[in-house]
């Protein structure tokens, strides 16, 4: 099915359940003023479902909103039975999403972060999207870009070894499902180099890290309320003594040195260790353009090799995350 | 004891390679019962800090130690089988083996992590192992990467 096919369809099922009332509203992608990008929608109204689109331009993954819907609803939720606010709207939000997001759907609910049904999905099969970047690169170097043409050459890395084009959780499917692309894995290159030569690339990457913490807010999966690796948050509430505030640790200063950044990174992959899906949000947000994903994919092979894990593929909300699995057989040999 | 404290000791120089022993509270007994004598007084450049478990032990302690002057980390748990919390051990396991391939990748040794299981049945073992996390640290050279200027 082309774009412009599961475009109109997205619309229709819009307008139908919004119609019906079915959910509370619809997530999804949206023109932007950029022919690059696209910006995520929330459509109530059904009259407004034609700002609804679906195209190789719809980069961003939509989940992390869910869990702000989730956290409302709950507070809502709180001041309700304190008869202090009216009952909260708990109907479904409707959500548009490709293959990558939807596993964070699934890790979402293996968590308890949100619960299966505060989301309705419309799965799309998936392409491949478009890098910006790469786009914005050729279109500086040869002066020009078509993007039919030449979609190949625009693509994210991430698509080109995509293994599950299609959402691996999903309400109503808006296309046909398709075949993987499964092109070869380009074997990561630092696994040939010597401890001194990877240093030089880390060295390297994460000196231009400026801390803005965009791939931490970007990523699905990083929801903490108060982060160990973020001197600045802090979970507050009014009755929180002065002592504990003056008296939080800080793992690390709020300085980009580079002591300070590889904490940050190591921490945050290792946080990510059994949790990462590789939606590869982090590096598209990245304004350093700092390899974050080789990091994340490294720890993904790592638990696949050793512990056969791989996350956001099955629905199990009772299954244990893989680090408060402690493995019995383990005899216990170490390095 | 018939072996005095100094004979215990491994080297008094001042380039000694600073190691801090993540020490799980069940795995060896304690400075007084040693009477002050032990681990405590190896080498002067060991630090040990006191987990009630083992699998009390973040990634972020072991990261903290190294950026804040450590060359070196050991952790100390129990034997399989003999963590007085069931699986604490086999937690500590999966975390030290996850953080050392993870420094790996990024190009750091990971000897600079190392760990062992000990009772407070053997202290010669653990001393044996706190000796070779030393040696190892002053073979690898001070850790300058990590190292918070």
């Amino acid at each position: 099915m082309s774009a412009e096919e599961i475009t109109k369809k997205i619309r229709e099922k819009a307008k139908e359940l919004l119609d019906s009332g079915k959910v509370k509203y619809i997530l999804g992608y949206g023109e932007s003023s950029d022919k690059l990008r696209t910006r995520p929608v929330f459509i109530d109204d059904p009259a407004d479902v034609d700002k609804l689109v679906w195209g190789p331009t719809c980069q961003s993954n939509l989940v992390s909103y869910l869990i702000e819907e989730h956290r409302k609803v709950k507070a809502q939720e709180a001041l309700h039975a304190r008869k202090r606010g009216p009952e909260p709207d708990k109907r479904p939000v409707g959500i548009v999403v490709k293959g990558c997001d939807s596993k964070a759907i699934v890790e979402m609910v293996n968590e308890h972060v949100i619960g299966r049904d505060e989301v309705y999905i419309l799965g799309v099969p998936c392409t491949g999207i478009v890098d910006p970047m790469k786009a914005m690169m050729i279109k500086f170097k040869t002066g020009g870009l078509d993007l039919e043409k030449q979609m190949a050459d625009v693509l994210f890395d991430k698509c080109g070894i995509c293994e599950c084009p299609n959402p691996v959780l999903v309400d109503e499917m808006m296309g046909e499902t398709i075949a993987p692309i499964c092109a070869e894995k380009v074997p990561d290159e630092l696994e040939k180099m010597s401890l001194e030569e990877r240093w030089e690339f880390w060295k390297n990457e994460l000196s231009k890290c400026i801390r803005c913490y965009a791939c931490r807010n970007a990523c699905p999966l990083c929801y903490c309320e108060e982060c160990v690796v973020d001197p600045n948050t802090l979970s507050l509430n009014p009755f929180t003594p002065a002592k504990d505030k003056a008296e939080r640790p800080d793992w690390i200063e709020r300085e980009p040195a580079l002591s300070e950044n590889l904490f940050f990174h190591l921490i945050r992959a290792f946080h990510m260790i059994g949790r990462c899906i590789d939606c590869g949000e982090c590096e598209r947000v990245c304004p350093m353009g700092i390899r974050l994903r080789k990091l994340t994919r490294k720890m993904i092979k790592e638990t696949d090799e050793r512990y056969s894990c791989k996350a956001g593929l099955e629905l199990d909300p009772e299954a244990k995350p893989l680090l408060a699995v402690a493995d019995e057989k383990d005899t216990g040999e170490l390095r | 004891m018939a072996d005095s404290a100094a004979d215990k000791k491994v080297s008094t120089g001042d380039n000694d390679p600073k190691v801090v022993v993540f020490l799980c509270n069940w795995a060896y007994y304690t400075d007084k019962d040693m009477g002050g004598e032990g681990v405590f007084d190896l080498a002067p450049g060991v630090k040990v800090v006191r987990m009630m478990c083992s699998g009390q032990l973040s990634p972020v302690y072991v990261l903290k130690a190294l950026q804040q002057g450590a060359d070196a980390v050991l952790v100390v748990g129990c034997h399989p089988e003999k963590c007085r919390y069931k699986h604490g051990n086999y937690h500590m396991k999966m975390k030290v083996t996850l953080l050392r391939e993870l420094m790996e990748y990024i190009g750091i040794d990971p000897r600079r992590v190392q760990t062992c299981w000990s009772t407070p049945k053997e202290p010669d073992a653990l001393e044996e192992n706190i000796k070779r996390v030393i040696e190892d640290a002053k073979a690898m050279g001070p850790e300058t990467k990590l190292r918070r200027v």
